[in-house]
């Protein structure tokens, strides 16, 4: 069998889900199995389901409150790091930075260089987000636009022209499923300036919502029900 | 699972959510929230405080260095945590090579395994099983023990222990998929 047919098999995904989870591999073999994760995402989901099920053993482990240094050698080792980790810490620093800026102007030339869609298309779901707090504040709309394949789906802020846009940064779009009620995460409100590709996964999520949320930390500050649109009446 | 583990477990996600932006007032609160339930279950499986400690800091750089892998849309973020920490300790107990007649508490238990799980799933599943493969699969969790540390800690043969763990988990799977 190809290693490929071998690791679609649903019980070497399960015999390999459960005992990663269970901890019983060794270190390499872990190693592997993660490296599969990324190649087969039906094992991933395995490996969330064994996680879900297991992490549940530790609702009887007692707490234990950390010793003050384990927060202090975390903030300082990723918020505060110190000369002494030196020059080959503020080099590889610089290096990500052009890294980055590399990357970015990379997007901005593809972006550019792709023709842009000059066909209209119907928004297929849409919300009007209200302030919760604060009625004076103008709402805002996010479409949410069907691509011709799954994974080619968009999701996009626009602001209300009597309105002034404001700072989005930090603040995290969420759905409530309009059957369990269960809110899901759609990530940062930021991305959906200028359009937010949608996985398919994505996509579903948007689908099967009742409401959109924007979150700051964990206070809810706009909120809308998502409405389906129906075609466009064709009146020509 | 009650109202409180539940609300517990929304508000890690949220700030999981957050941390994937790189919100570091989020990691703070994430912290406030799971410190101590993280350090218990690292005093528990490697019965050190000072490991404990050393694990738990480098569980939580790992956790904000890979937010960004972690898939809400697949399951929660407290397990997925949960998971870090477990795998951060298994290399560093698999590298100490434990002594498996350390662990005072680890016995073949010869009660019902009693679940006072909240999520009645696992719990009735788990009393699905014959005791030995229950046994084994809880405390090789726990404390996150190898097939050798734990057949050599009941002095049972390497091979009958492998055999009830493997044969435990699948019945696990089918009752918890039933």
């Amino acid at each position: 069998m190809s290693e490929s047919l071998r690791y679609q098999n649903e019980h070497i995904q399960e015999h390999l889900a459960s005992h990663y989870v269970l901890g019983t591999q060794s270190q390499s073999v872990r190693r592997r199995t993660e490296t599969l994760m990324q190649r087969y995402p039906e094992l991933e989901a395995r490996v969330y389901a064994w996680q879900k099920h297991l992490s549940q053993l530790h609702q009887q482990t007692p707490e234990i409150p950390p010793p003050s240094r384990v927060w202090q050698t975390v903030e300082q080792q990723l918020f505060h790091p110190t000369s002494s980790s030196g020059s080959l810490g503020r080099w590889w620093q610089s290096l990500r930075m052009w890294q980055g800026l590399s990357a970015a102007l990379l997007v901005a030339i593809l972006v550019l260089s792709v023709p842009q869609e000059q066909t209209v298309r119907t928004a297929g779901y849409l919300a009007v987000m209200s302030n919760t707090q604060d009625t004076a504040i103008e709402p805002f709309v996010l479409t949410a636009y069907k691509g011709e394949k799954a994974g080619q789906s968009t999701l996009h802020l626009q602001w209300n022209r009597r309105q002034q846009a404001f700072d989005t940064k930090g603040l995290t779009l969420w759905a409530i499923h309009q059957q369990t009620g269960e809110r899901l995460e759609l990530g940062a409100l930021d991305d959906t300036q200028g359009g937010k590709r949608l996985s398919k996964e994505e996509w579903q999520v948007i689908k099967n919502s009742s409401e959109l949320l924007v979150l700051n930390g964990q206070q809810v500050v706009f909120r809308g029900p998502c409405l389906q649109l129906g075609q466009w009446a064709n009146n020509s | 699972m009650t109202d409180a583990s539940e609300g517990f477990e929304r508000q890690i996600d949220i700030c999981v959510a957050q941390i994937k932006l790189g919100h570091k007032p989020a990691f703070e609160t994430l912290y406030q929230l799971a410190g101590s339930k993280l350090y218990g279950l690292l005093v528990k499986m490697t019965q050190d405080r000072d490991l404990a400690a050393d694990v738990l800091q480098d569980s939580l750089v790992k956790i904000w260095q890979n937010a960004s892998q972690y898939r809400s849309d697949l399951g929660g973020a407290w397990p997925w945590i949960c998971q870090i920490t477990r795998n951060t300790a298994l290399d560093r107990l698999r590298q100490r090579a434990r002594q498996p007649f350390s662990l005072e508490d680890v016995s073949l238990p010869e009660e019902e395994f009693d679940p006072l799980f909240h999520e009645r799933d696992l719990g009735y599943c788990l009393n699905k099983l014959r005791q030995e493969p229950r046994a084994a699969i809880v405390q090789t969790y726990l404390y996150g023990l190898s097939h050798a540390e734990l057949a050599a800690k009941w002095k049972q043969p390497l091979g009958t222990l492998k055999s009830w763990i493997r044969r435990g988990l699948k019945e696990l799977e089918q009752c918890l998929k039933a």
